[in-house]
């Protein structure tokens, strides 16, 4: 049946790691004073999709019949929905953020701080929780195909509002020089 | 601190559930997962302000080597969308109330899908906001992206064509392209 | 269910289809003196039940936030308001796409500063002269009671044939209100099979079934809320210079020529034929037939080719045009009882740079489920229409980075470079309570 992590070429990845407790207010600082957009360092990681990390501090409590719980201490959730294979966005993902990922993760209890990627690798793996349900709205295309068909439909409907009126010959030329390739 | 960023919203909900509901909610996502089971999701489809949407499981939380068990089992529901929050809400509640229904039924606390009010304030109860939330293309909605999906290959298959088509013939070819592609552009 | 008419504020239910009016912004001074106003206010008020003969002119009242709080409406019932509404139009202008030349900084008073505005005066008449002549008593009389300063005051009136100064027909489109005593029309209400079913009172008035079945939210007590409703207040400018321009220039490579363009922009023709119902050439007589003016639902038109998916009256009220058979439609409907204001442009006379439009007003349940999720979603958004960001053609601010409308066809055809043809002047959200609520207000002394 398939990975349940997959949809299309679409995989949803979800981490969620014990946060050293002394340490969660230095991570949500640092966290939330993350530029966005192009000054994040997840812009750097190929083929992200989304991505979040949430510091997790409470569980929920919901009162009513549900007998109070607590776990050993707050955790940092990560979720990614990105492009092909997991092995190789972990890859990119340690390339990628550099020394993000150990000011992230380093608040983590056994992170392996500066031990390469096979360590980072594996220790991502160990805190994965495998995805029940995963839909994707478009899992076939990448986050190339994306922003280049964004790009292609921003042009065309440009090209189409100018070129209204004009004659075949003029049109043909014009749409294979708009669109080269 | 923000779920927001750009048309883009993150939602993250972590749930406590039953004891013994994760068995139901495990076998409730192994047939939603089967192909004969596939259209069970294609009202979300349909609900296209949604870019991807996940739900797990969670019985034991990875932790060292043996992981930690708790007292509850928990149901986490991640998702990318657009439109505002209210709006996303207001539509699984008018729209999909049973399978809401379905996958939450089990959770402490569940008032039930409708009315839509109790519905709200059950899920904020459950929220976590995003610390940092990141796309690759926070200006485009989901439709957005189908549609230029869409748009992209009429156009390349256009272009492929357009060589070998004199003039008129290509115009005649454009126009239909467009007639075909329209709704999105 | 039936509607308690005695207690309902008149226009809440019913259009008056009186052409003249005048609104009066007040600002409470001596909360005491002005609640004996509210008092006798609360007497003189054009209600909702059934009338023998319709008045020569009347007034209605409705409130701010700021107001109920000058008037020492207690603590409890203020926190129970919608954050909406507690924070005013002018707060909200990100959101509703006010900016530019319509953004808050530029209203005019007493909307620029809104702290001061506290009550709005509603005066409907059957002609100026009844209007001047009620105003005249209605500001003695406020005046006699002392406690309450006239800030602003705004005349409107109703152009020849209904019509708003674009030049189209306005106010075909209302919801049909269950228990109102008003007589439906065929697509006024919910898509219900093939016909129509009246819409829950709830959706409109406060203490009434909404379509959850269940009562809005209100805040406490009854007393205050029941029979009441929240008004939105827009005063609306329109460039019709400009309007007209944008459409010759349009037009020009637009094979159905100016008026089917205009058509297109905004779903009906001027004469208020539904494109919907009569693609291809305006139909007086259907466009008189109130049975038949308004009774389409666009399920057989997906993808727009007769009325455009973003089309004016299309994105106000998709009907069947989003799926899920009107569910994603159905809490988002609101009740609108406009007026034009300023002087008729006469067809191919230059730009007088007067001011002229209209005066927006409608009424709801909830101010943000309701006008703010279509003004939002709907007008200055295109996404759920699958139009990604275009902006109504004709309302929208003309913010993103394509300005254009794409009016489908075989080929569709791009009015592309949009300009801007309506701007927000001033604004103010309002509760408008039921005749109950005034007595509340004005016995209220925010001691309990």
């Amino acid at each position: 049946m398939g990975d349940s992590n997959v949809s299309g070429q679409a995989y949803a990845l979800t981490v969620m790691a014990p946060i050293v407790s002394e340490e969660v207010s230095e991570l949500v600082n640092y966290l939330d004073n993350l530029g966005s957009g192009n000054a994040s360092p997840l812009s750097k990681v190929g083929g992200t999709h989304f991505a979040r990390w949430v510091v997790m501090d409470n569980l929920v409590f919901e009162g009513g019949r549900q007998r109070p719980d607590s776990w050993s201490g707050p955790r940092l959730l990560f979720t990614s929905n990105f492009d092909g294979s997991l092995d190789s966005y972990l890859d990119r993902l340690h390339s990628g953020l550099g020394e993000c990922a150990d000011l992230v993760w380093g608040h983590c209890r056994d992170y392996p701080q500066g031990q390469g990627l096979q360590a980072f690798s594996d220790w991502i793996k160990r805190y994965q929780i495998d995805t029940s349900l995963f839909y994707a709205a478009y899992g076939k295309m990448t986050v190339e195909n994306v922003l280049h068909s964004l790009d292609v439909r921003s042009r065309l409907a440009a090209f189409a509002g100018r070129h209204q009126g004009a004659s075949a010959a003029e049109l043909k030329a014009a749409f294979l020089q708009e669109f080269q390739s | 601190m923000s779920n927001v960023e750009g048309k883009a919203t993150a939602i993250t909900v972590m749930s406590p559930v039953w004891p013994g509901a994760r068995y139901y909610l495990s076998l409730l996502f192994a047939i939603a997962r089967h192909p004969l089971a596939k259209k069970g999701l294609g009202k979300l489809e349909t609900l296209s302000f949604i870019h991807y949407a996940r739900w797990t499981v969670i019985s034991k939380f990875p932790d060292g080597d043996r992981g930690e068990k708790l007292r509850c089992s928990y149901l986490l529901f991640e998702s990318n969308f657009n439109g505002t929050w209210s709006e996303y809400i207001d539509a699984f509640s008018e729209v999909v109330p049973v399978r809401m229904w379905a996958i939450w039924f089990t959770s402490f606390g569940f008032p039930g899908p409708q009315p839509v009010g109790p519905f709200k304030q059950y899920i904020r109860k459950n929220e976590y906001v995003a610390n940092h939330y990141w796309s690759a293309y926070p200006g485009a909605s989901a439709t957005e992206v189908i549609s230029a999906g869409r748009a992209a290959t009429a156009v390349a298959q256009l272009r492929e064509r357009a060589e070998g088509l004199d003039d008129a013939a290509f115009e005649e070819a454009y126009r239909e392209m467009l007639t075909t592609i329209q709704r999105g552009l | 269910m039936t509607l308690d008419r005695a207690n309902i504020q008149g226009f809440v239910v019913r259009g008056y289809r009186l052409p003249v009016a005048a609104y009066l912004f007040l600002r409470v001074d001596d909360p005491i003196k002005a609640s004996r106003w509210i008092s006798y206010a609360a007497d003189q008020v054009i209600t909702a039940a059934p009338w023998s003969e319709k008045p020569a002119a009347g007034i209605n009242v409705a409130f701010t936030y700021a107001g109920l709080k000058a008037l020492l409406v207690p603590d409890y019932s203020l926190a129970g308001f919608p954050a909406e509404f507690r924070e005013g139009m002018a707060a909200r202008a990100t959101l509703l796409g006010d900016e530019g030349e319509g953004h808050p900084s530029h209203w005019e008073e007493p909307f620029r500063a809104p702290g001061d505005l506290h009550l709005m005066v509603m005066i409907s008449a059957k002609d100026d002269e009844k209007l001047e002549q009620h105003k005249a008593h209605v500001c003695e009389r406020i005046e006699g009671f002392g406690g309450l300063t006239l800030i602003g005051s705004q005349i409107g009136k109703a152009l020849e044939d209904g019509r708003e100064h674009f030049g189209f027909k306005d106010g075909v489109g209302q919801p049909s209100i269950e228990g109102s005593g008003v007589k439906p029309l065929p697509g006024q209400g919910a898509v219900d099979g093939n016909g129509w079913r009246p819409i829950r009172a709830g959706e409109f008035i406060l203490g009434y079934l909404d379509e959850e079945d269940v009562l809005p939210a209100a805040p406490t007590p009854d007393q205050l809320t029941a029979n009441g409703s929240f008004l939105v207040y827009r005063k609306l400018h329109q460039d019709v210079a400009r309007f007209r321009r944008q459409l010759e220039e349009a037009a020009r490579l637009y094979p159905g020529g100016v008026e089917m363009l205009a058509a297109k922009m905004v779903g009906r023709w001027p004469d208020g034929t539904p494109l919907a119902l009569s693609p291809d050439a305006p139909d007086p007589e259907l466009a008189r037939d109130r049975m038949r003016n308004n009774d389409f639902a666009y399920a057989d038109d997906r993808e727009g080719e007769h009325c455009p998916v973003g089309g004016h009256i299309r994105r106000a009220n998709p009907r069947e045009g989003l799926p899920f058979q009107g569910k994603l439609v159905n809490r988002h409907r609101m009740i609108r009882r406009g007026i034009a204001y300023g002087p008729e442009l006469p067809p191919g006379a230059e730009d007088d740079e007067q001011e002229r439009g209209l005066i927006f007003t409608s009424l709801q349940a909830s101010i943000e489920r309701q006008f703010e999720f279509v003004q939002s979603q709907w007008m200055q958004s295109g996404n759920a229409f699958g139009v990604g960001d275009a902006q109504d053609a004709l309302t929208g601010s003309q913010s993103c980075e394509q300005p254009k409308m794409v009016i489908p066809g075989c080929p569709p055809f791009f009015m592309d470079s949009l300009a801007r043809l309506v701007t927000c002047r001033g604004g103010e959200y309002f509760f408008t309570p039921g005749v109950n609520g005034l007595h509340f207000i004005s016995a209220a002394d925010g001691k309990e």
